[in-house]
């Protein structure tokens, strides 16, 4: 499947937000959206999402414009993965995984055994099966990321949205959380996430798009950011992009110079 | 223990059937249960039975719809408390505190005045009602970084608005017949109920109580953020518009039988949710069961304790703060932990 956004542009109270963004997200791309704070990433997931409608542009799903589909219908192929969850009613992690089932069910039914069956499924995929019947507040902050991946799952969404997956968690959650994304990407499913972290962005991803008040920037390839020069310019300061030899291959890492 | 899902809402089913029965054995004219049994079989049947006539006449006319209506009463306070902390997120919010009983009670005091006959105080106190959540919603909407603000002070404001104007009603009222009628029925009492009431209530109670229970799986996904149940392709706005239309519905439907009962709608639900889980699928069927169970209770005991009887609003408000205290306290030392 291909997600487009074509020439968007979207402004709030009078003041452009984002200007003629355009990218192609397809089936297992993962793509990882760079900004400062107020660049407007937030809004350009929202308008993915179909939250909100964009002045001029248009978001087309296999050339269908997103605006002229049920809600329903977008959630069935794109999920939101939100920053946490929210915990102000504490479900088990089953009812939560099951909430994902919400686009296929009418309004007034409830999901039957094969909406559990996918539940279970999506449970099983991301290895955490064991944590079924607990009680999402008792869960480490990666845990709940996963929850959040097992509800999108259930979805069956091909495309997934994720607003900063890593930014509330711990550094081994963030790589365990990242690696996921990868074992996703494989399966077929379209990434895109926001990140602070321009590293994350270098070594998990396969396209990145650069986001500053000014003006939006597709890069084809992380590969493209190695000389530095564009990440120093989105950040207003001097950074480097070293290469590291791993076991596992080249690594990018980015440091202050 | 935690019990498993049947046999919770089952156990449930019981205590308030304990309750039913019990509520009729207690009083000046007792009935116990082979009687009751008795008098219910014959009237469905057809046979005669060996009781006394005046028995049959307690059961009829009095006792059986006291115990209907507080049992409807009791369900939908509870349901309606229980819904509107799930749409609003909140565990601390109901009927009450967003002014829909005094809003509803506005409305039936104003149909008392003019007299009107008992659908239309009915019909007034369900508008009234439905007009104070209403403001009270916009209030909160008006202020998104605080919503749980803006909906307890909202709340405030327009009770105690409805309150005002109640006030002036009784004012304006004729002080030998309409205001005492006025002023006993916002205290909230069961006394007198019969079954013209509990026809009044059957149908409102039915409709939303199906509504709820039809809608509470989504009800579920409204306890998350609007960005996320948008996500999930729920329309929130048509989910919201059942969920406090019957809510509101059974609310002003109870204070028009009744008059002003609080904190049935905060702590039944807040108990409902504590021993169910959070899962509307099971809170609700509990709410429903504790809720009749709770408030037929009460209401026994407010017509046997003293020789002339204490109206059930003043006694729910006595069982029911305490107990809320205790629940705050509990929860406040469980999130500590």
């Amino acid at each position: 499947m291909k997600l487009e956004i074509r020439n968007i542009s979207f402004s709030y109270s009078g003041k452009e937000i984002l200007s003629s963004v355009s990218f192609i997200l397809n089936s297992g791309d993962v793509t990882a959206l760079l900004g400062r704070n107020g660049s407007g990433k937030t809004t350009l997931m929202r308008l993915i999402l179909g939250f909100i409608k964009p002045d001029s542009g248009a978001i087309t799903l296999d050339g269908r414009d997103i605006r002229e589909m049920s809600s329903k219908d977008r959630a069935k192929v794109i999920a939101y993965i939100p920053q946490k969850l929210s915990d102000a009613y504490p479900y088990s992690v089953f009812d939560s995984v099951m909430m994902g089932r919400a686009p296929s069910l009418s309004v007034f039914s409830s999901p039957k055994e094969k909406d559990r069956e996918k539940a279970e499924e999506a449970l099983a995929l991301l290895g955490i099966s064991n944590l079924k019947d607990r009680n999402v507040n008792t869960l480490s902050g990666g845990e709940r990321q996963l929850v959040l991946i097992a509800r999108a799952i259930t979805q069956e969404a091909s495309f997934m949205v994720m607003d900063e997956p890593t930014s509330a968690l711990d550094y081994a959650n963030a790589l365990m959380v990242m690696e996921k994304t990868e074992e996703l990407r494989k399966e077929g499913y379209g990434i895109l996430y926001s990140t602070h972290n321009p590293e994350l962005a270098l070594q998990n991803c396969s396209s990145v798009i650069l986001l500053s008040e000014t003006h939006s920037e597709y890069i084809e390839n992380p590969g493209m950011l190695k000389d530095g020069k564009k990440l120093s310019a989105l950040y207003g300061r001097n950074l480097s992009v070293r290469s590291i030899d791993t076991e596992k291959g080249e690594r990018l890492v980015c440091v202050p110079v | 223990m935690k019990l498993s899902k049947p046999s919770l809402i089952t156990t449930l089913l019981v205590i308030y059937i304990l309750v039913f029965f019990l509520s009729f054995s207690t009083g000046r004219f007792p009935v116990t249960p082979p009687e009751l049994l008795k008098i219910l079989f014959s009237r469905i049947t057809g046979l005669p039975h060996d009781l006394s006539p005046q028995a049959e006449a307690v059961v009829f006319s009095i006792r059986l719809p006291r115990i209907i209506v507080s049992s409807l009463i009791g369900a939908g306070l509870s349901v309606s408390g229980l819904v509107f902390q799930t749409i609003f997120r909140n565990p601390m919010v109901s009927p009450d505190v967003l002014g829909t009983s005094t809003g509803a009670g506005f409305g039936a005091a104003l149909a008392l005045l003019f007299a009107l006959p008992s659908a239309m105080v009915s019909v007034s106190a369900f508008l009234m009602g439905l007009l104070a959540v209403s403001f009270v919603y916009l209030v909160a909407s008006r202020i998104p970084s605080n919503q749980v603000l803006g909906l307890v002070l909202g709340g405030i404001m327009i009770s105690s608005l409805f309150q005002s104007a109640t006030s002036f009603i009784k004012l304006v009222a004729d002080p030998e017949d309409e205001l005492p009628a006025i002023t006993y029925f916002l205290m909230g009492s069961l006394s007198g109920a019969d079954m013209g009431d509990v026809r009044l209530l059957l149908l409102p109670m039915a409709i939303s109580l199906t509504a709820i229970l039809a809608i509470s799986w989504r009800l579920n996904i409204l306890t998350l953020s609007d960005d996320e149940a948008l996500s999930l392709g729920v329309r929130i706005r048509v989910i919201r518009i059942i969920a406090i239309a019957s809510a509101s519905l059974m609310t002003a439907s109870s204070v028009a039988v009744s008059g002003i009962i609080g904190w049935v709608g905060l702590v039944i639900p807040h108990f409902s949710r504590m021993i169910a889980g959070p899962d509307a699928r099971r809170s609700v069927p509990a709410s429903i069961f504790l809720g009749a169970a709770f408030l037929t209770a009460a209401d026994t005991v407010s017509r046997s304790v003293t020789y002339s009887e204490i109206p059930i609003g003043i006694l729910t408000s006595f069982i029911g703060a305490p107990f809320f205290l205790y629940l705050i306290i509990r929860e406040g030392k469980k999130n500590e932990a």
